[in-house]
């Protein structure tokens, strides 16, 4: 038996969020977070929280569990229960809906404001463009991004300024554009990056590093943005 | 953004490099003079006098505290405008926030005017 | 209630309905997409393997014949040859323009994109041995594939109706179809959502099964609505069993893992494939290596203390062509199968995977109804594209890598046609106040329910009904009792609860009408599957063990209102060639 202790918050009814309780009997399986979530919905169906591919690729489940953002679909109970007690909560830093259910639109809104499309203007050939294994090497680690925001929802600089600072996940696909030897538009994009907070108020905390569920590092990402702002300012 | 800000610092790389550059000299300063200790540990009060008269150790120290001023002048903009926001403290932060910059600044200059005093009256 | 109007209104964001708007919004039309989820969360991105083309990479010499001949035999001659050969040969147009979009694939020594071979893929008609045609971005080619369309069409401005969930399909008098009738989860709106074209881009409905390797979201939403509109659906009887879904997880392990050299094997440590399939071996269609499995697990050779499924053994690929070929499925089996596939093998088992069947389109997206002479007639208004739709180029069987470019062949046609259309003048009557509030009445009866069945009850019971009666092999005397035991699931599901009637984000009650859904798809599924007596492709009867080529090289087609099962003849004409003509389909 565990203890699942959840953020509930219900805007038609409730005045103020509150914790609720529930009992878990996890038969002795390391089951997932989710796992225990979409049972727990049998019990009581007005519990909220988003899912979908419950394998970790979709970003839909993000939340923070046991005081760390991560993805419930691969969050296994041994790795958030202490003390027979799982706490789990809404990502931070963004409003709430319902629930477990997050108001993400500051977290896209940010997306689109890097522009994450490529752009060449040259003419397509017939086939495709040509791109050395190098070239696509400098991709790898940036364009598994899956937009689960919990990168974003950990760092304290968005938490902060998150209309004006871009955030780690916005930045990481900055940079996957940035880093595309197809892309021909580096030198406008680092033009819209170059104010005193889109990019230069990260302050190498690290949060994001440290909970990103697909392993991947936006602190270094920046670190390469910045060191291309700064080229281009000398 | 505000129109304390200069223009040149409207850019976030320069404000970056500029802020870096002001450490490199306030820390090449001190070792400097923690160098000029090590090899005069004899030195007296005439002797520093004289050190300090010299014209080019009177720029070097007015560039230090000159860098110190713009570092620390970066620095706590960027932690007003972390803190003090709309957002933490209601739609007074604006207010607030632009007093502290201002106070911020005409400190930052009134240590750069007093020292240069200094420096040029030893 | 508040209507909302636009050019095209595309349900579902997934691959072919971000493909399809994105034509539209790039013509300059107003098109907007209703989605359930952030479109970046639908199911295309859990694609692994990659996306099967034509585009002589990794053999200069690769036609788009070889892969319609491929995709022919592998669809067990009911594929429609028509569409299929509008499929492989536009096929390397559309992914070059999806490269040109910026996905990121892996690439080549020469920097063209990476080819890995996949299952049913040969050379010269099956002459030339082994092809390696599936174009990849390591194994995650849906999610860059997702993720592109989504980035082009914020790049073309399409208006994203996020988290919006359709409910029914409106027609008007003329029974074209006229918009769709959709709730704001967030805010808990309804809204009629108007257009002169709607497209079903809503993808499969692989939660009708108690194991799939589907996300949650796939309750066969469009096939639901379009079957409660009345329309057909067809060849809704053949569900694709992924030979790998990892054992008791149900998540997928691309046949890109047999593709780049990995193997199974029974608790002998033998690769028993090479007895089903001696050529092929494990890359032979995939309803071929999951009957296989089966019956190594059912003759006792199965793996693991229960014997209950087989091992995929890869650690002889080595550490770094696994990190650079298959670093996701590394990931995955070591959260899910708690195994490390660089030194042991991953269990699996067949798991439910792909719906072959949906709405019957044509080439262009149009979706069909039979006239009262039997023959095709267009529904005015309407379109399908995607996993929902049936046009039909997987026919029995889906083959590895063809359903990504089934996704952005067809829903770039879709939009090209609609494109068309709408510039001609499309001129549809207007909806009366009945037919919105007829299409308003499911959502108002559900409102208002005083019900006791508990959703999530009654769709576990069914997921374990279409599990035992019509998963990989099936019978006729218990596909019998299985449309029994959901006739009496039904009269439950009508009277399914909804104690939590608030309105902002209650996933109660779109969990609800997502069960009407389900069990809309399990219905027609069984009395299809009961129907069709052979065997062919992933349809596998234990009383019927022959295909039958003199009675059913057909389509069924599944009628709603009288729940029968009737035929459409499968197209053979051909614009290119002469067709192929059905013959023995040995791996």
């Amino acid at each position: 038996m565990i203890t699942v202790s959840i953020y509930r918050f219900n805007p038609e009814t409730d005045e103020h969020p509150h914790m609720q309780d529930f009992e878990f009997d996890t038969v002795g399986k390391d089951l997932m977070v989710l796992d225990v979530l979409e049972k727990l919905k049998v019990e009581d169906p007005s519990l909220v929280f988003r899912r979908s591919c419950r394998e970790g690729v979709c970003g839909s489940d993000g939340m923070n569990i046991s005081g760390k953002n991560g993805l419930a679909c691969i969050t296994p109970l041994s790795e958030a229960v202490r003390n027979n007690k799982i706490i789990i909560r809404p990502l931070p830093g963004l409003p709430v809906i319902r629930d477990l259910v997050i108001d993400m639109q500051q977290f896209y809104a940010q997306y689109e404001k890097i522009e994450p499309y490529m752009v060449n203007d040259s003419p397509a050939p017939q086939i495709e463009r040509l791109q050395s294994q190098e070239e696509r090497a400098k991709l790898d680690g940036l364009y598994e991004c899956i937009l689960c925001a919990c990168c974003s929802t950990a760092c304290p600089s968005f938490w902060w300024n998150p209309e004006k600072f871009i955030g780690p996940s916005g930045l990481l696909q900055a940079y996957r554009f940035l880093a595309d030897s197809r892309d021909t538009s580096a030198e406008e994009r680092l033009s819209k990056l170059n104010d005193p907070f889109s990019v230069f108020r990260c302050h190498g905390i690290m949060n994001c590093v440290q909970v990103c569920p697909k392993g991947l590092n936006p602190t270094r990402a920046i670190g390469h943005i910045r060191n291309m702002l700064i080229r281009g300012a000398t | 953004m505000n129109g304390l800000t200069l223009f040149f610092l409207r850019s976030g790389s320069n404000k970056w490099l500029l802020q870096r550059f002001a450490a490199v000299i306030v820390l090449s300063y001190i070792v400097f003079l923690i160098c000029v200790l090590i090899i005069r540990p004899e030195m007296d009060y005439s002797d520093w006098v004289n050190l300090n008269k010299a014209i080019p150790m009177r720029f070097f120290s007015f560039l230090t505290v000159l860098s110190l001023s713009v570092h620390a002048w970066i620095g706590m903009w960027c932690v007003f405008t972390d803190y003090i926001t709309v957002r933490l403290i209601g739609p007074k932060a604006d207010f607030i926030r632009k007093g502290c910059i201002l106070l911020l600044t005409l400190t930052a200059a009134f240590y750069v005017l007093w020292v240069f005093k200094i420096l040029w009256s030893i | 209630m508040r209507t909302l109007s636009f050019d095209a209104v595309i349900v579902g964001g997934g691959g072919s309905g971000m493909r399809a708007a994105l034509q539209l919004s790039q013509s300059g039309y107003n098109a907007a997409v209703i989605t359930k989820v952030f479109p970046t969360r639908s199911h295309t991105v859990s694609a692994q393997g990659g996306i099967t083309c034509a585009i002589a990479s990794d053999d200069p010499d690769d036609q788009w014949q070889w892969h319609m001949y491929d995709t022919v035999k592998g669809s067990d001659f009911i594929g429609d040859q028509e569409a299929i050969e509008y499929m492989c040969s536009t096929g390397p147009e559309a992914v070059f323009e999806l490269e040109h979009m910026g996905l990121p694939f892996s690439r080549t020594e020469s920097g063209r994109i990476y080819q890995r071979p996949f299952g049913g893929q040969s050379k010269d008609f099956g002459k030339g041995g082994q092809a390696a045609r599936t174009c990849a971005a390591a194994d995650r080619t849906g999610h860059a594939l997702l993720h592109t369309l989504y980035q082009g069409n914020l790049k073309n401005k399409t208006v994203f109706l996020n988290e919006w969930f359709a409910v029914d399909l409106v027609k008007n008098d003329d029974s074209a179809v006229v918009g769709v009738i959709a709730i704001d989860i967030e805010s808990g709106e309804v809204v009629f959502v108007k257009s002169k074209a709607t497209v079903f881009a809503t993808g499969g409905a692989g939660r009708i099964y108690a194991s799939t390797t589907n996300a949650h979201i796939c309750t066969g939403d469009g096939i639901g609505m379009a079957l409660r509109a009345g329309f057909p659906v067809q060849d809704i009887e053949m569900w694709q069993f992924h030979p790998t879904g990892i054992a008791g997880a149900g998540t997928l392990v691309t046949e890109g893992c047999r593709g780049e050299g990995g193997y199974l094997i029974n608790k002998h440590g033998e690769r028993f494939m090479e007895r089903y399939a001696p050529n092929a071996k494990d890359l032979a269609g995939r309803d071929v290596v999951a009957r296989s499995m089966v019956m190594e697990i059912l003759e006792g050779r199965g793996c693991g203390e229960a014997g209950d499924h087989v091992f995929l053994k890869l650690d002889h690929l080595g550490k770094d062509i696994l990190n650079a070929k298959l670093p996701g499925i590394l990931e995955l089996s070591r959260t899910f199968a708690h195994a490390d596939p660089v030194v042991e093998p991953i269990p699996v088992v067949p798991t439910c995977h792909y719906m072959m069947g949906g709405i019957p389109t044509n080439v262009n997206g149009q979706a069909l109804t039979a006239a009262g002479d039997g023959s095709d007639k267009i529904i005015e208004g309407f379109y399908a594209c995607g996993e929902a739709a049936c046009v039909s180029v997987h026919g029995a069987n889906r083959l590895g890598g063809n359903s990504l470019l089934d996704l952005i062949v067809f829903g770039r046609a879709s939009g090209l046609f609609i494109e068309n259309a709408l510039r001609d003048g499309v001129e549809l009557r207007e909806p009366t106040k009945e037919n919105i509030e007829s299409a308003v009445a499911g959502l108002n009866e559900l409102n208002s329910s005083v019900g006791q069945e508990q959703a999530s009850t009654l769709r576990a019971e069914l997921q374990t009904i279409m599990q035992n009666f019509f998963g990989v092999f099936r019978r006729g005397d218990l596909m019998r009792d299985g449309i029994v035991a959901l006739q009496s699931l039904k009269q439950r599901i009508d009277n399914v609860a909804l104690d939590d009637k608030s309105m902002v984000f209650n996933t109660a009650r779109i969990e609800a009408l997502e069960l009407r859904n389900l069990y809309a798809v399990a219905e027609a599924t069984a009395i299809s599957a009961e129907a069709r007596t052979e065997s062919r492709g992933a349809h596998a009867r234990d009383d019927f063990q022959e295909r039958d080529d003199t009675n059913w090289l057909c389509h069924s087609m599944f009628y709603p209102d009288e729940k029968r099962v009737g035929k459409r003849n499968v197209n053979f004409s051909l614009k290119s060639r002469k067709p192929f003509e059905p013959a023995v389909r040995t791996y």
